[in-house]
């Protein structure tokens, strides 16, 4: 789970403003759902991965690995999309006879089935193409210039630190535990499991009330208040990133029906 | 002598009925390096609570600065925290936020310095502390080693007139404490600040510290120079700790009858070396 973190920490398109990577991100899922060419759908794709594979370097693998999780969900989800009931077989490409019913799939639902794949898999690879490149603390400070709530963002900010405490000190209990024969067969397991449980939330608060404590000590009075690094916008970034908006732009209008 | 802290007659006890101080009493002054010894439990870390007002006295008085504090006076207990720095000493407790460069940035901003302000100190305190090339790191990713200094860096950031840090080396090894031991002595230089720190490790207390505390259980048993404190064997035996290492060397050379020329004792291995070449 949390090799992916260290992914996006690493990654090379990291040095410039979040915001022009979560600009770019929007406004390309924004043309991506609102166009139904499925050469426009294509592109969006192979734009996003060729950014995360060759400008981010992240590793192909990782890249493949995440992109099979909607993959597969969305071809399942498609699928419902695709296969029609009908009392007549009229105009379905291939069918399978159910009682007085036919299952089957026509010309005009397998288009409508693959426009959706499609726009969903370039939309997600937006999403991606921006969780990708951006570090959660600069995905909550996008999140601040786009003002929102500083108790929201306050929160955000200190779960995501506390997911890294907690399974830390699950893996410290787990590893203690299994040390001392804690799960060696079924029953001792859950017992151990249920021991881990109990103890982990007993730990958070005790965790939860030293991390107050050290805040009082620094002067904290409700609110977080913090400043992040400066980040610098590249003119050159947005650029690329305009022509490319506008090349989809231009390639959906050119290439038919805009809806 | 100006005192900054002077607590005077503190006693607290814990929820549980635990107690923590009992009574204690203690002066510190300005410009100074100070170590507390004592056992676990001893009471080290409450106290460290109790002077920066995150622990409020039930009995007895806290003076900062000749003024008693008022723990219901918020600006005095405002003023309180940011001069009286305390590192904890599990830097995990410290640090809550995933971005380094945010987390250092947490005290100045709760003073409400400008921001050009705050990046200028962020930067000057994370280079002093060796961290500035962290500074986009994932806090979760650093080393237990890099987590301490950066710690450290958040509360140098403040600006105090005393930092404190509890148990500053435990838990690193020996390249990584002596680089927490120099920084701490370049902090002092520098800033002028004085700086108490608590450590199991006695050598590292009588190399270090002008003055000592030596406490046990909930008390302050004895204070002074280190090479008079230490010497004290009930003092030792009462507070579970040993002669530092240093110190039996010299005493066993003068019981033997062995005389030095030179004036001060030695305190670290190579002084203890010059001392010893220069015997007769």
């Amino acid at each position: 789970m949390f090799y992916i973190d260290q992914f996006v920490y690493t990654n090379k398109m990291r040095n410039s403003h979040p915001g022009e990577r979560l600009a770019f991100a929007l406004a390309t899922m924004f043309i991506s759902v609102t166009v139904n060419q499925p050469v426009v759908h294509l592109t969006v794709v192979a734009i996003m991965v060729g950014f995360l594979a060759f400008r981010a370097k992240i590793p192909g693998y990782v890249i493949l690995k995440l992109f099979s999780v909607p993959v597969t969900s969305l071809l399942v989800g498609v699928m419902t999309i695709a296969v029609q009931i009908n009392r007549f077989e009229t105009g379905m490409l291939f069918s399978m006879n159910v009682g007085s019913y036919y299952l089957g799939v026509t010309k005009a639902s397998a288009a409508v089935a693959v426009v959706t794949l499609l726009k969903s898999l370039s939309a997600v690879s937006c999403l991606y193409f921006f969780v990708l490149t951006t570090p959660m603390i600069e995905v909550i400070y996008t999140l601040k210039l786009l003002r929102a709530p500083a108790v929201f963002l306050d929160l955000m900010m200190l779960v995501y630190r506390f997911i890294f405490i907690f399974v830390e000190t699950a893996f410290q209990i787990y590893t203690s535990q299994s040390s001392r024969w804690g799960y060696l067969g079924f029953r001792r397991s859950i017992h151990s499991f249920g021991l881990l449980f109990a103890n982990l939330w007993a730990k958070s608060f005790i965790k939860s009330q030293a991390i107050f404590t050290s805040l009082l000590s620094r002067g904290y009075e409700g609110e977080l208040n913090v400043v992040t690094p400066a980040y610098n916008w590249s003119s050159s970034n947005l650029l690329l990133f305009g022509f490319i908006d506008l090349g989809l732009i231009l390639m959906a209008l050119y290439s038919g029906v805009v809806m | 002598m100006r005192y900054i802290i002077e607590a005077a007659g503190i006693d607290f006890a814990y929820m549980d009925g635990t107690k923590a101080l009992k009574s204690l009493s203690m002066k510190i002054a300005g410009n100074q390096k100070y170590a507390i010894v004592g056992n676990n439990g001893a009471g080290k870390t409450t106290l460290f609570l109790h002077f920066n007002g995150v622990h409020q006295a039930r009995q007895g008085e806290l003076w900062y600065h000749g003024e008693k504090i008022d723990y219901k006076n918020s600006k005095q207990l405002k003023n309180l925290r940011k001069n009286i720095g305390v590192v904890f000493q599990n830097p995990d407790d410290q640090l809550f936020s995933a971005s380094v460069y945010q987390d250092v940035s947490f005290g100045p901003g709760n003073l409400g310095w400008p921001e050009p302000v705050i990046r200028k100190k962020i930067e000057e305190v994370m280079r002093q502390t060796d961290t500035w090339e962290l500074r986009d790191k994932a806090t979760h990713f650093l080393s237990y080693g890099q987590k301490k200094r950066v710690s450290i860096a958040g509360v140098l950031a403040m600006e105090p007139e005393i930092i404190i840090l509890d148990e500053p080396t435990a838990g690193l090894d020996p390249v990584c404490s002596g680089q927490i031991m120099t920084l701490l002595n370049e902090v002092q230089k520098k800033t002028g600040a004085t700086i108490i720190f608590s450590t199991h490790n006695i050598d590292e207390a009588y190399a270090w510290a002008d003055y000592v505390f030596v406490m046990h259980d909930g008390q302050i048993i004895e204070q002074g120079r280190p090479e008079d404190v230490f010497r004290k064997e009930d003092v030792l035996a009462k507070a579970n700790l040993v002669k530092p290492w240093i110190l039996e060397v010299c005493d066993h050379l003068a019981m033997s009858g062995k005389k030095n020329t030179q004036k001060s004792l030695p305190k670290t291995r190579e002084e203890l070396m010059a001392y010893l070449a220069d015997i007769s």
